[in-house]
């Protein structure tokens, strides 16, 4: 059996083929231009992001070899010397201990509540949007007036909060000033603060479950705290991972609130409050030590991104 | 044939004046011009200048200001830009600032940074006609040193930023049965008088202190009021050997006295608690009956509290030593064309009428020592402690080291924690060990700043 060669085209087929080639060359230009287009319009957004986020990012690791002092013109290469002199710093080492467990007190709670609040949320409770906006309202609130405006409910001689326990025979609390306790009145104010968002993620991430799949599972005979366990958390798992991430790089970065709070004399011990996040501006722009203080940036960037990696490897959610 | 002669008449320029006319004006009017010129006194018209001032007390801006109006009465077209901010902020805008261009013609910060700036040639020494006030009558010669750094002489000083006293509340003191006009005069008589000036509820937790101290906040304050203290029993933060190094000099005896009259005063006398208002707002809102702080509370209680009845006397003596503190704070001109006229308004802001007048409108003393306090002390008897000098009163002053904020920060945080723990009453071997731990701290710090040693 021969193969037949291709026929030879007809005229209209020849000027068929010319078309669809003149076509294909049009259309690869066009998606060229597309593609120009599209780049030429991230450029811009691009540069910025470059001076606002990238340079000073890159700027931070290479200072952090260096004993780079704002003022002084002499910064000369340490290599590593920052980072071992860190391992050594007893305020690196509380602050790290601080914001670990401010951290951690603040995700969970944050959550946990969070969840419980959207739950009931999520039912059919009349004026849920008021409740909504209620919960929300510090979630938009400025951090600074919010700070200043805790310290006075937080003050033990006239703050509000001591007043409400004293009706119920306690004595008053130094909530900024004892030990031990200044820590917990920042985690407090901090929940406060975020819960609302938390809630109001988780409150989506409920409604998008199907209620077909509770019709089922009630039908299958399953109730109450079985159907949370089996249906709802399992489904909430991407907005979970979602709200677990963004609220420990937060409080990974907390800063505003301590600062308010340990500022004049009448204010919290600042070495109990110590967080990364001061300890960095502190070396950095009050003793000017830039180098060490870009170390200390780097090391709390490389906490952060390890938690990451981990909560996204535990609270992984499996695709198919 | 005659021709007729035509008349010539006067030709008239556009405004309507004849030529001759016109000339003759101008000529006249130039003629006086010369004159003027000649026959006028010679006063100098200086060019216009607006000079930028940043301060790190938001109390004096307004003082800066006035002055400035009252510069340019003898200096036409001369401006004042001001900018004040809390210190620390202040402080990291000068550092941002100097070595960028981007920093104001004349400041006043406190010499903490400067000495960094002098290291990196960024702030001028002062020029010949300054270095001729300095040396003059017109400032103790310790106040000279203290701008001193490596054989130049730096700023023009100001005020005294940290000379402090005792002030005391009489009508509380007539009310405990104590004599107004025989103020505590060591520390334990301080101690004394603490524990019947405080009151206390039926709980036995004080209500108003007897003393209000720097226990809380952070801050390089809180170590400084504790050099108050640590120098009255014998004490210093750091000192220089011969040798120019430094080491910590309070793991010591001196150190941990300092800190068991704290302890003794929070926890065992309990005439002061971390729960009570503090400070300033404590002694000006009549919620504390003594108060040790620099001059400026003056200014403060005359505007927030010009009820309360109170005096003033020196820092009480310790064991070992009666001495109080003296920070100058002084005003720098920066490198650029506008440095002759910054150096010539600094000299002008410490000039006696206004050195006066910063003391009566503000409440910070100048550093003068010529300046004729009689006026003021008749009318403000208060002052006298910081403006008289007892015989025997020692002075001292922060030490020449730019690592030093760093020391007084972090001692201050490590204080504050120390303060609070109740397990150091009557606990002599646990002071000991904190006060050493404190002070390994400082010594760390002096080590990285290269400058440590004990020799």
């Amino acid at each position: 059996m021969t193969l037949d060669a291709a026929p030879p085209l007809s005229p209209e087929g020849a000027a068929g083929r010319v078309s669809r080639a003149t076509t294909t060359r049009r259309l690869n230009r066009l998606t060229l231009a597309k593609y120009r287009f599209c780049y030429l319009g991230l450029l811009p957004i691009f540069a910025i992001y470059w001076v606002l986020r990238l340079e000073p990012i890159s700027r931070t690791f290479y200072l952090s070899f260096h004993d780079w002092h704002l003022i002084r013109p002499n910064r000369p290469w340490v290599g590593l010397t920052n980072y071992r002199e860190l391992l050594d710093d007893p305020n690196f080492l509380m602050a790290l201990w601080n914001t670990s467990l401010f951290a951690v007190a603040v995700v969970v709670l944050s959550v946990v509540v969070g969840l419980a609040l959207s739950v009931l949320l999520a039912g059919n409770l009349r004026f849920t949007a008021a409740y909504q906006a209620i919960y929300f309202l510090p979630v938009i609130t400025p951090m600074v007036p919010m700070a200043i405006a805790w310290k006075w409910i937080f003050d033990a001689r006239i703050g509000i909060l001591n007043y409400v326990l004293s009706w119920f025979g306690v004595s008053p609390i130094g909530w900024l000033t004892s030990p031990g306790v200044a820590i917990w009145s920042i985690i407090i104010m901090s929940v406060w603060k975020v819960l609302g968002y938390n809630m109001i993620l988780l409150l989506v991430g409920l409604k998008n479950i199907p209620a077909t799949l509770y019709e089922a599972a009630s039908i299958d005979g399953a109730f109450g705290w079985r159907m949370f366990w089996r249906i709802t958390l399992p489904l909430l798992r991407p907005i979970m991972l979602f709200v677990i991430v963004v609220s420990t790089i937060n409080a990974y970065n907390v800063f505003t609130q301590v600062y308010v709070m340990t500022q004049g004399s009448q204010a919290a011990p600042g070495a109990q409050l110590r967080v990364l996040v001061f300890d960095i501006y502190q070396n950095g722009f009050q003793f000017f030590k830039m180098g060490y203080a870009s170390a200390e940036a780097v090391v709390l960037t490389l906490i952060i991104l390890a938690l990451t990696l981990v909560q996204f490897r535990v609270i992984r959610v499996d695709e198919g | 044939m005659k021709q007729r002669m035509r008349s010539i008449k006067p030709q008239r320029t556009t405004s309507g004046l004849s030529r001759r006319a016109f000339l003759k004006s101008t000529g006249v009017g130039l003629a006086g011009a010369a004159g003027v010129t000649v026959l006028r006194p010679r006063i100098s018209v200086a060019a216009p200048v607006t000079l930028s001032m940043w301060s790190c007390f938001p109390e004096i801006e307004q003082f800066y200001k006035k002055a400035g109006d009252e510069y340019a009465k003898t200096h036409p077209g001369f401006k004042l830009d001001t900018l004040s901010a809390d210190i620390r902020s202040m402080e990291q805008k000068i550092a941002a600032a100097i070595p960028t261009d981007t920093g104001p013609d004349l400041y006043d910060v406190s010499r903490n940074i400067i000495l960094s700036l002098a290291d990196a040639n960024l702030v001028p020494p002062d020029p010949p006609k300054v270095m001729g006030l300095l040396k003059s009558s017109a400032f103790h010669p310790s106040v000279v040193e203290f701008n001193t750094w490596k054989g130049q002489v730096y700023g023009v000083p100001f005020l005294e930023g940290s000379k402090p006293a005792l002030y005391y509340n009489t009508k509380m003191f007539k009310e405990a049965g104590l004599d107004p006009n025989k103020p505590p005069a060591t520390f334990d008589e301080l101690l004394t008088y603490a524990q019947k000036l405080t009151k206390k509820d039926a709980a036995g937790n004080p209500t108003r202190a007897g003393i209000t101290l720097r226990l809380v906040g952070q801050g390089s304050g809180i170590a400084e009021k504790f050099w108050y203290v640590l120098y009255a029993m014998g004490g210093d933060p750091v000192v220089q050997t011969k040798s120019g190094k430094w080491h910590n000099n309070y793991d010591n005896d001196a150190g941990r006295a300092a800190m068991k009259f704290y302890i003794d005063a929070v926890h065992k006398y309990r005439v002061d608690d971390q729960k009570l208002p503090r400070d300033t707002s404590a002694f000006v809102s009549e919620q504390a009956a003594m108060h040790m702080r620099e001059a400026d509370v003056i200014g403060t209680l005359k505007e927030k509290g010009p009820k309360v009845e109170y005096m003033t006397a020196p820092i009480p003596r310790g064991p070992k030593r009666w001495g109080g503190m003296t920070q100058p704070y002084s005003i720098y001109a920066s490198k650029g064309k506008n440095m002759e006229a910054a150096w010539d308004f600094a000299q002008f802001l410490v000039s006696p009428p206004m050195a006066l007048k910063l003391t009566k409108e503000v409440g910070w003393l100048s550093l003068r020592q010529d300046v004729d306090w009689a006026p003021l002390l008749k009318e403000t008897p208060q002052y006298k402690p910081f403006v008289v000098w007892d015989k025997g009163r020692q002075i001292y002053a922060e030490p020449l080291l730019p690592a030093w904020d760093e020391i007084e920060s972090k001692m201050a945080d490590r204080l504050v924690t120390a303060y609070a723990d109740k397990s150091l009453l009557d606990n002599p071997a646990g002071i000991a060990k904190t006060m050493k731990d404190i002070a390994a701290q400082s010594d760390e710090i002096l080590k990285k700043a290269g400058v440590y040693g004990t020799d």
